[in-house]
C-alpha cells in the first residue's frame, strides 16, 4: 500500500515536470517574431539565489524595453533561460543549446570562471562562423581579464570590474586621514588575489604612508569561525580591512569582527545584495563600506524620480529590492544599439554598441570602444541606519553615498584593443 | 601564552558547537548503523524553525520548541521512511538519508527563499562578556558553550542513569542480544533517531544566528561531522566530545600560526629556496590554508593506526 502511494506521488511529480517542459516549448514556438536573448546562469543548486535574482532583473529590463514599444517598430525582447548549474561545462552545453535554438544574443555573469569559459566558447564559435556570430553581453563579472587580455569585439561588460571598484575604494581610503594601517584579507582564489594586488599597488601610489600590516588568504568557503583571523587583524593594529569576500565568507568575517570588538572599517565589493545586508545586520553599521554601481538610496540622493520609479516598479512586480541596475542598463543599451544598427544582426549591433553613450538611471555612461568595458558612475557608500529613505532588504538599514566617482573619472589602464571584423 | 590561551578558549567554543551536531550523529550511527547524511539538514531545520518562532514570539520560545519540532519530524521520518527502507539493508538506508538531505535543502528554499534570513542573536545576550588577548567574547558565545555543556551532561546522565539509556548502551555493543531479549528495538531506534536529530536541531537554534541561516548551511557543515564521529570512535560520546574540541583547538591554532616552510628555512640560517615547478606551493603555503583539510588528514591517519577511532568500543 505504502509503495503504491509512493509511486503515485512519483508519477504526479513526473507529470508536473513534463508539463512544465511542454509549456516552455509552447512559449518558445508562439513568439517567433520576438528577439530572443539567452540568459545562462545557475537557476538551481547552491548558487541559484544569485541566478534567480539576476533572472528577475534581466526579465525586468526586457519588460522595460517592451513596454516602451519594443525595437525596430514593435519587435519585443524575449528572455530564454538556460540553467548552467554553476558549472563551466554545463554553461558550454547551454550555450550550444541556445545556438541550436537560433539564439544569437547571450547574457551571463555569475562567476568569473564561467564567464571566461563562455567567452572562450563564444570566441571559438565566432571564429569558425564569421557569417553567423554571437553577441555576448556580460552584465558584471568581476575578473578584469575579460576586458584585458580577453577583450573581444562581440563581448561587452556592463559593470566596472574588481580593479576599477578597488580604484574607487582606495580613493576613499586615501581620503580618510585616520587610516594608517590596512589589513588585506581575501578568499584564496583568483579574485581574492586580484583585489590584494590592486589594493597594494593603488595604495602605494595614493597614500604611500599607509602601512599594509597583513595580506592574508583564507580557504574559500570553508571557514566557519573567523575569530582567529580577527585576532590577527586586531594584533596587527589595523584600522581598515580590505576584502574582496562575498556571501558567507564576508558575513561571517564581519560578524566575527563585530563580536570580537574589532574597531576597524571594512572596505568591500559585495556587501550590497544577495542577503548580505540581511545577514550582517546591525553588526555592520557604520563600519562596512561598499563600492557598487547602485544602492537603493541613489535615486533619492540624486533626486531622480524616473530612477525612483524603477525601484517601485521592481518592488511591485517582484516584492524585492531592485539592485542590479547594470542589467537594466545592458538591456536598454542593447535596444538602443539595435535601433541604431537598424537590425538584430550581431555584427551590426556590436558595431553600434562599441563606443555608445547612454543616459543611465544613475548618470552618464559610455561603452569604451577599445575594450568594450562600460564606464558608469560608481558609488562608495557606508552601511548605516541614519538618513536612509530606501533601506536594504527590509532591514531598516541601508547605504549612504560617501564618494561618487563619475563614469569619466573611473580609472582602468587596460590597453586591450578589440579586433574589428 | 596569550595565543595559546586564545586558541584553547576559542577552540573550546567552536568545538562545542561541532560536538552538539556530532553527538546525535554518533548515537544514530552507532546504534542503527546508518550514516545519517541528512543530519546537518536537521541542524538547518532547527535554525529555520527557531527563526520562524522567534519572529512570531521570541528567541527563548524557539530555543525550547524548535528542537522538539525537529525531533518530532525526525521520529516521523524514522517511523514512516527509514524503517520501511531498513528491510532492504544499509545501502538503501544510506541512499535514503542522502536523498533526504537534498529534499530538505530544496524544501527550505521553497518555504524560506534562497537568501539568508535575518535570524538574530537575542539582544539581552549581545554584549561583550570577557576579553582574552584583546579579543572580546560575547555573552552569546558563553551561552552557546553553557548550552552545549548542559547538553553533554544531560546526555551522559540519560545514557548512564536511566533505563532507556541502559537499553541504548546495550544496543550499542550488543544489538542482537537486545533483539533476542524481546525489547522493542524499532521503538528504540525511533526514539534515538528523533532524539539525535533534535540535538542537531538544538545546535541549529543556537548556531544559526551565530553563523548564517541560509539554505547552504547544511551542506557546509556536512562532512566535518562524519570526521568527528569516526575519529571519536563509534558509540562514544566522550570520543566525539574530545574529537570536536581537538579539531576546534587545532584549527584555531593553525590560523594563528603564521610561518611558512620558507620562513622556517630562513630562520635556520639557510638561503630562501626559490622553488619553481610542481612543489613550489609547499614552500609558501601557510598553516591557515591547511586548517580545513587537517581533520581529514587526522581521520585518514587514525583509521590506519586505530580503526575503531579514539575511544570506540567496536570496529566499524
Amino acid at each position: 500500500m505504502k509503495h503504491s502511494v509512493f509511486w503515485a506521488a512519483l508519477a504526479v511529480s513526473g507529470l508536473a515536470v513534463g508539463g512544465l517542459a511542454m509549456s516552455g516549448l509552447a512559449v518558445g514556438a508562439a513568439q517567433a517574431e520576438s528577439i530572443r536573448i539567452g540568459h545562462i546562469d545557475p537557476f538551481s543548486g547552491t548558487f541559484s539565489n544569485v541566478g534567480v535574482v539576476n533572472g528577475k532583473h534581466v526579465q525586468f529590463g526586457a519588460d522595460l524595453v517592451n513596454e516602451a514599444g519594443g525595437v525596430l517598430g514593435g519587435k519585443t525582447f524575449e528572455v530564454v533561460r538556460f540553467d548552467n548549474k554553476a558549472s563551466a561545462q554545463e554553461t558550454v552545453i547551454a550555450f550550444q543549446e541556445a545556438l541550436d535554438q537560433g539564439i544569437r544574443i547571450i547574457t551571463q555573469a555569475t562567476s568569473s570562471g564561467i564567464a571566461l569559459a563562455l567567452a572562450d566558447a563564444v570566441n571559438k564559435h565566432n571564429r569558425r562562423n564569421p557569417d553567423d556570430p554571437v553577441l555576448y553581453l556580460n552584465y558584471g563579472s568581476a575578473d578584469p581579464s575579460l576586458t584585458r587580455d580577453k577583450c573581444n569585439f562581440y563581448m561587452f561588460r556592463f559593470e566596472a570590474h574588481s580593479g576599477m571598484k578597488q580604484a574607487g575604494l582606495t580613493d576613499l581610503i586615501a581620503a580618510d586621514k585616520d587610516i594608517k594601517k590596512v589589513y588585506i584579507i581575501g578568499q584564496d582564489y583568483g579574485h581574492g588575489h586580484e583585489v590584494s594586488r590592486y589594493t597594494k599597488e593603488m595604495l602605494a601610489e595614493k597614500r604611500p604612508d599607509i602601512e599594509i600590516v597583513g595580506d592574508e588568504f583564507h580557504p574559500f568557503g570553508k571557514v566557519k569561525d573567523f575569530t582567529p583571523y580577527v585576532a590577527k587583524i586586531k594584533a596587527a593594529g589595523a584600522d581598515a580591512v580590505v576584502t574582496g569576500n562575498f556571501g558567507a565568507d564576508l558575513t561571517l568575517l564581519i560578524k566575527a569582527a563585530n563580536s570580537a570588538g574589532l574597531d576597524a572599517k571594512f572596505f568591500t565589493q559585495y556587501s550590497g545584495t544577495f542577503g548580505t545586508p540581511t545577514a550582517i545586520g546591525a553588526a555592520g553599521v557604520g563600519r562596512v563600506y561598499d563600492a557598487a554601481p547602485w544602492h537603493p538610496d541613489v535615486p533619492v540622493e540624486q533626486d531622480n524620480a524616473a530612477a525612483g520609479q524603477l525601484v517601485s516598479g521592481f518592488q511591485e512586480k517582484y516584492g524585492e529590492d531592485l539592485y542590479y541596475v547594470q542589467i537594466l542598463v545592458q538591456m536598454q543599451m542593447l535596444a538602443e544599439a539595435i535601433e541604431a544598427a537598424g537590425s538584430t544582426d550581431p555584427k551590426a549591433v556590436a558595431g553600434a554598441l562599441s563606443g555608445a553613450a547612454f543616459d543611465g538611471p544613475t548618470g552618464k555612461m559610455t561603452m569604451r570602444a577599445s575594450d568594450h568595458q562600460l564606464f558608469h558612475p560608481l558609488f562608495m557608500s557606508v552601511f548605516t541606519g541614519e538618513g536612509i529613505t530606501n533601506d536594504a532588504e527590509g532591514t531598516g538599514l541601508g547605504w549612504k553615498t560617501v564618494l561618487t566617482v563619475n563614469g569619466d573619472q573611473l580609472s582602468d589602464d587596460s590597453t586591450c584593443e578589440v579586433k574589428r571584423p | 601564552m596569550d595565543t595559546f590561551a586564545f586558541a584553547v578558549v576559542n577552540g573550546l567554543l567552536y568545538g562545542m558547537l561541532l560536538f552538539m551536531l556530532a553527538s546525535g550523529l554518533t548515537l544514530i550511527f552507532s546504534l542503527m548503523g546508518v550514516l545519517n547524511f541528512a543530519h546537518a539538514s536537521f541542524f538547518m531545520l532547527g535554525a529555520y524553525f527557531a527563526y520562524q518562532l522567534s519572529s512570531i514570539g521570541n528567541f527563548w520560545m524557539g530555543l525550547v520548541l524548535a528542537p522538539l519540532l525537529v525531533g518530532l519530524l525526525g521520529a516521523t521520518v524514522e517511523r514512516y521512511g527509514l524503517r520501511v527502507v531498513h528491510r532492504h539493508g544499509h545501502v538503501a538506508e544510506l541512499l535514503f538519508t542522502f536523498g533526504l538531505a537534498y529534499l530538505i535543502e530544496e524544501l527550505v528554499r521553497l518555504v524560506w527563499g534562497r537568501q539568508p534570513v535575518p535570524y538574530r542573536i537575542p539582544e539581552v545576550l549581545d554584549f561583550p562578556l570577557f576579553s582574552i588577548g584583546g579579543i572580546d567574547y560575547s555573552a552569546y558565545r558563553a551561552f552557546m558553550f553553557a548550552i552545549a555543556v548542559l547538553m553533554f551532561l544531560g546526555l551522559l546522565a540519560l545514557l548512564k542513569r536511566t533505563r532507556v539509556g541502559l537499553m541504548v548502551q546495550a544496543a550499542l555493543s550488543h544489538p542482537d542480544v537486545l533483539w533476542a531479549l524481546g525489547h522493542n528495538v524499532p521503538r528504540l531506534f525511533m526514539l534515538v533517531f528523533g532524539g539525535g536529530v533534535a540535538l542537531a536541531g538544538l545546535a541549529g537554534v543556537i548556531g544559526g544566528n551565530y553563523l548564517v541561516t541560509e539554505p547552504g548551511m547544511a551542506h557546509q557543515m556536512g562532512t566535518i561531522l562524519f570526521v568527528i564521529v569516526v575519529f571519536g570512535g563509534l558509540g562514544s560520546l566522550l570520543g566525539a566530545f574530545l574529537a570536536s574540541i581537538l579539531i576546534g583547538i587545532l584549527q584555531t591554532l593553525m590560523v594563528a600560526f603564521d610561518g611558512t616552510l620558507t620562513d622556517l628555512v630562513v630562520s635556520l640560517g639557510a638561503a630562501a629556496p626559490q622553488a619553481t615547478g610542481p612543489f613550489r606551493e609547499i614552500w609558501t603555503i601557510t598553516p591557515a590554508n591547511l586548517a580545513p583539510v587537517l581533520p581529514y588528514l587526522l581521520l585518514v591517519v587514525l583509521l590506519i593506526v586505530r580503526p575503531r577511532g579514539l575511544l570506540g568500543t567496536r570496529e566499524t
